[in-house]
């Protein structure tokens, strides 16, 4: 009993603490298997679920940057204002489509592979979903955003960025539209 | 001179020559065997179009196999056990034939929505009508209401299902195409080397002997599906269709024209001339001289390689019209100056008529050759290749004639006519009367015709649908109906949008380098290619095509993300889903839905539609266009190009150059008959009256397809050529021998007169001949032939009759010889 409940703290001060770099793996492990047990959890609604696993990932995600690389060379032309005002407006969608994406899961259990340090203030934490048939490869990349603080910038799904296909589906609407036009767009989906 | 040469040659050493013909008949003979009929759609396209280039590029760029098209409609259920067990022995018989690759049906399509599932589920679990059990309500519901599935391959009532026969690639053809494409462009910039010339001959001998290959496969494979699905006709009604099943049918039903109606033209040609003459060496010679003819021509064709086409299906109809035509004319010369010197010799007799007539057959020859000539001036291949043809066939003709005839007589002794073989119509007699007396009426019917044909001309559409091509009796217009108004439609049109590249922009220096480094990486990745923006323009294209009436089946990358949106909840499939999707889909299945439809490496997606070709509304070049103009509003980015290609395309910008070029030619043609009649007759108001007769009877063809919404098509748009050429013989024999007749009193009347009762009779048994031996190919299986058939029978009762009532008005109306009398009283 007693070692549960110091599990549990362990877990809630990590999630009020920055992630350090050799804690990346222990703290997705913990983190990923809170979301599937909120996902199996049947007793909880949609909505409840959604901002449970919204509140577990939060601090975890670099949202602007998260913004800003999905605008590409984009956002240096752009005010500061309309930076923050499309930072919101992304993040809110980003929120959303994540927790469309978790329809993905079903059963399935997460299996950690281990961890890559393509360069050096980046780290990949490789993850499998396994399902009946078929496996998920789930990628989350980290990078350093201070001295002990790591955070999310994107995420692979079976080799598919996240980021990327935001960055091209921005450049492709960019074409041809303004970027209020973009922001609205971006409104309609949030 | 002429005289000199007859005399000592073909009079004087009559076996000699016919040996030395013979010899060349013969050496023709051999080539005759070589002759070829290819009815294939390479035939019909035009060499230097772009948008065949084009249409070539996007075949190879996407999945798209050859493919033909069963109909299956069973008397059970199309879902009953019993169906379904019918389909599956068929298909499993279908995919044993040598040259079929796959056999796609409703047994072996994804079934998406039966029940819906989840996308995620879907990638791993790909059920169909044949490995699972799924609900048949659902199914049914599917294959009637789904996006990829409905009015393709079920009909709309669901009593109909297509199996598509996907033949084997054919990646040698394009080999060729392309190495021939590589020396051509060369010899066209000059640029080529000897070495590359050679090459680029044994390209085209080696690519002709491929073809050849190919059709006899093709011909054979379609004749062992036959077989199979004759089989099973007891359970089901079955159409065999598509594309190359187009071609091959032609083939099969020019060949038997062919022989058919060749022969059985013969046979009526033989009991014409009989009731006629009425003496067996005005059967026999005639006869003789157009086998000769025909087998010479034949060779000539093989011996030159040019290859039968639709187009020019009707050569030895038209051969034998013109060659007996020559020969009437002199029988009915020899007949004539035979009974009016009943002393002469055999000598006199033949050299005479041979004489007489060398001069009008010479030019009627050489007008004709100047009417199929202006077919060599248009851009595609078989008309050119019927343009050469039937110059180089009449030339032929008027060269056999003119050594056969007298050589064959002089050999005789000479033939006198008998009572009983005085044929004599009644047409002469009227018609002399009709000009002595009712002028005006003439001429008034005459305005009253061109009016007629104005009016029609106005009216006159240029289409080409291949379903028309055939009798509603046929097994392959039954075939293409059913898959034109259940299945989808036949003839194919893409739409091709490139999405252009987006420019590099500056870089700008900022700390996040390293990462718009990582993300430039991979930023080109198949998987990424799905963006809003390019799915968006290509579901407003399809949407719009959707639109228009005459657009059966529109398929494109729009249809599987509006199926998408069905399996993902009603929500969009958004870039990340069909990245994933992509990544994820396994490649059986990405060949089906994915690869018809993007090339992303040429950053491209095609929407493939196919054009209801049965329907009479259709305007096949107004239609291109409306889409052309108003593709640029519906696409709305200057970032998206767009182009149509396909056979659609190709068929019609064929058409459009062919109506150009004859619409051009004809105005050449006029203009050249125009001068002919000037040196032959050497006054300008008897050329004037020469081409105003003419013209007159041509544009009553024009008037009746325009009247009677006969469409202009690759077969019938050559039909004015073809009646300038055998129709203006019957004017220059006429005005020749009025000439001659007018010479012995000056008196127009009675030269009119004299000339009806003599070469009215010609003209009017070789009009005869004609009409009765060309009503046969109204029983032709190909709708051309029988247009064809029928609009020479007018066009020649056209001609007799302008050259016989509206041609002597004129003379004698206008005296363009002067007026002897006028001018002896005035003295």
């Amino acid at each position: 009993m007693l070692k549960k409940y110091f599990i549990l703290l362990l877990v809630s001060t990590t999630l009020l603490f920055a992630v350090k770099k050799e804690n990346i793996e222990p703290f997705m492990v913990e983190k990923v298997n809170s979301v599937l047990s909120i996902l199996k959890n049947k007793e909880l609604k949609k909505e409840e679920k959604s901002s449970k696993i919204i509140s577990i990932m939060d601090p975890v995600f670099d949202y602007t940057l998260m913004a800003r690389l999905s605008l590409g060379k984009e956002w240096n032309s752009l005010s500061s204002e309309k930076q923050k005002e499309f930072s919101f407006l992304f993040t809110e969608v980003l929120k959303k489509s994540y927790l469309n994406k978790l329809d993905l899961y079903t059963d399935q259990k997460v299996k950690f592979l281990g961890t890559q340090e393509p360069k050096k203030n980046r780290l990949v934490v490789n993850t499998t979903l396994i399902g009946e048939k078929d496996n998920f490869d789930i990628d989350y990349k980290f990078y350093q955003k201070t001295e002990d603080e790591w955070k999310i910038y994107d995420i692979n799904l079976v080799g598919v960025s996240i980021i990327q296909t935001y960055r091209q589906q921005f450049a492709g609407f960019l074409k041809d539209k303004s970027f209020d036009e973009l922001l609205k767009n971006l409104d309609t989906k949030k | 001179m002429t005289k000199k040469i007859f005399d000592l040659t073909v009079i004087k050493h009559p076996f000699k020559t016919v040996f030395i013909l013979l010899l060349g008949v013969i050496f023709l003979g051999y080539y005759s065997t070589k002759l070829e009929i290819d009815a294939s759609s390479e035939t019909l396209l035009l060499d230097n179009d772009k948008d065949l280039q084009f249409a070539r590029k996007v075949s190879k760029l996407y999945y798209n196999p050859d493919f033909l098209l069963i109909t299956y409609s069973p008397k059970e259920d199309l879902l009953s056990e019993e169906s379904l067990k019918t389909l599956k022995k068929l298909s499993d018989e279908l995919v044993k034939l040598e040259n079929i690759d796959s056999v796609t049906s409703i047994l072996n399509v994804p079934l998406l929505q039966s029940p819906v599932q989840k996308l995620s589920k879907l990638v791993d679990n790909v059920r169909t009508l044949e490995k699972s059990n799924p609900n048949k309500e659902l199914v049914k519901k599917e294959f009637l209401e789904s996006e990829i599935y409905k009015n393709a391959l079920v009909s709309a009532d669901f009593k109909t299902t297509a199996l598509v026969l996907n033949l084997k690639e054919n990646k040698e053809y394009f080999n060729f195409i392309d190495k021939r494409k590589e020396l051509l462009d060369k010899k066209r910039a000059n640029t080529i080397s000897k070495e590359e010339l050679i090459k680029l001959n044994q390209i085209q001998i080696d690519f002709k002997k491929f073809r050849d290959i190919q059709r006899a496969e093709n011909s054979q494979t379609i004749s062992e599906i036959r077989d199979i699905i004759s089989k099973y006709q007891n359970e089901a009604s079955l159409f065999l269709g598509g594309v190359n099943m187009i071609a091959d049918d032609i083939i099969t039903f020019v060949k038997n024209d062919l022989v058919i109606y060749g022969s059985t033209l013969i046979l009526l040609l033989i009991f014409i001339l009989w009731i006629i003459f009425k003496q067996s060496i005005w059967i026999t010679l005639p006869l003789l001289i157009c086998i000769l003819s025909v087998v010479s021509t034949a060779g000539a064709l093989g011996f030159f390689a040019w290859e039968v086409t639709v187009i020019s299906s009707n050569f030895i109809a038209l051969q034998l019209i013109i060659t007996i035509s020559i020969v009437l004319h002199l029988i009915v010369r020899y007949r004539e100056l035979s009974s009016k010197y009943k002393h002469a010799s055999q000598y006199k007799l033949v050299i005479n008529t041979i004489l007489s007539k060398l001069n009008p057959s010479f030019f009627a020859i050489i007008t004709t050759i100047a009417g199929f000539g202006s077919l060599v001036l248009s851009g595609i291949q078989p008309v050119k290749n019927l343009g050469w043809m039937m110059s180089t066939g009449i030339a032929i003709s008027l060269l056999i004639a003119f050594i056969v005839f007298p050589a064959i007589l002089i050999l005789l002794k000479r033939v006198n006519s008998t009572k009983e073989s005085n044929f004599k119509l009644n047409t002469i007699s009227i018609s002399t009367y009709l000009v002595e007396n009712h002028g005006k009426k003439i001429i008034l019917g005459s305005i009253l015709v061109v009016i007629f044909s104005l009016t029609g001309t106005t009216k006159l559409i240029v289409e080409n649908s291949f379903i028309n091509y055939f009798k509603e009796s046929t097994q392959i217009y039954k075939g293409m109906k059913v898959i034109d108004e259940n299945l989808g439609g036949t003839t194919p049109l893409d739409v091709v949008l490139t999405f252009k590249e987006e420019k590099q922009k500056k870089k700008q220096e900022s700390g996040f380098d390293s990462f718009e480094d990582e993300f430039a990486i991979d930023s080109n990745d198949k998987q990424y290619w799905f963006t809003k923006d390019k799915l968006d323009a290509i579901t407003r294209v399809h949407d719009y095509l959707e639109t228009i009436d005459e657009i059966g089946k529109v398929q494109s990358l729009a249809t599987l993300t509006k199926v998408g949106k069905l399996l993902n909840e009603d929500k969009e499939l958004d870039s990340f889903t069909l990245a994933l999707l992509y990544n994820k889909l396994p490649p059986e299945y990405k060949k089906i839905i994915l690869s018809p439809y993007i090339n992303i490496e040429n950053n491209q997606a095609r929407i493939t539609t196919r054009i209801i070709d049965s329907n009479p509304e259709l305007r096949r070049d107004e239609l291109l266009k409306k889409i052309n103009s108003e593709l640029p509003k519906v696409i709305n980015s200057s970032n998206i190009e767009f182009r149509l290609s396909n056979l659609m395309v190709l068929y019609n910008n064929m058409l459009q150059s062919l109506f150009d070029s004859q619409i051009k030619t004809l105005g050449f043609v006029v203009v050249i008959l125009f001068i002919m009649f000037l040196i032959l007759f050497r006054s300008v108001l008897i050329a004037t009256i020469a081409i105003l007769v003419n013209i007159v009877p041509i544009s009553i063809i024009f008037g009746i397809m325009g009247w009677l919404n006969i469409p202009l098509d690759i077969m019938t748009i050559t039909i004015a050529a073809i009646s300038i050429g055998i129709g203006v013989d019957d004017t220059i024999h006429y005005i020749h021998r009025f000439h001659e007749e007018y010479k012995k009193d000056h008196n127009y009347l009675e030269a009119m007169k004299r000339s009806h009762e003599s070469i009215g009779y010609a003209m009017t048994y070789t009009s005869l001949v004609v009409i009765v031996g060309f009503s046969i190919l109204v029983l032709s299986n190909l709708i051309p032939t029988i247009y064809f058939g029928l609009l020479t029978v007018i066009v020649m009762a056209t001609m007799l009759s302008s050259a016989l009532l509206l041609l002597p008005k004129l003379l004698i109306l206008l005296k363009p010889y002067g007026d002897k009398k006028m001018r002896t009283l005035k003295i």
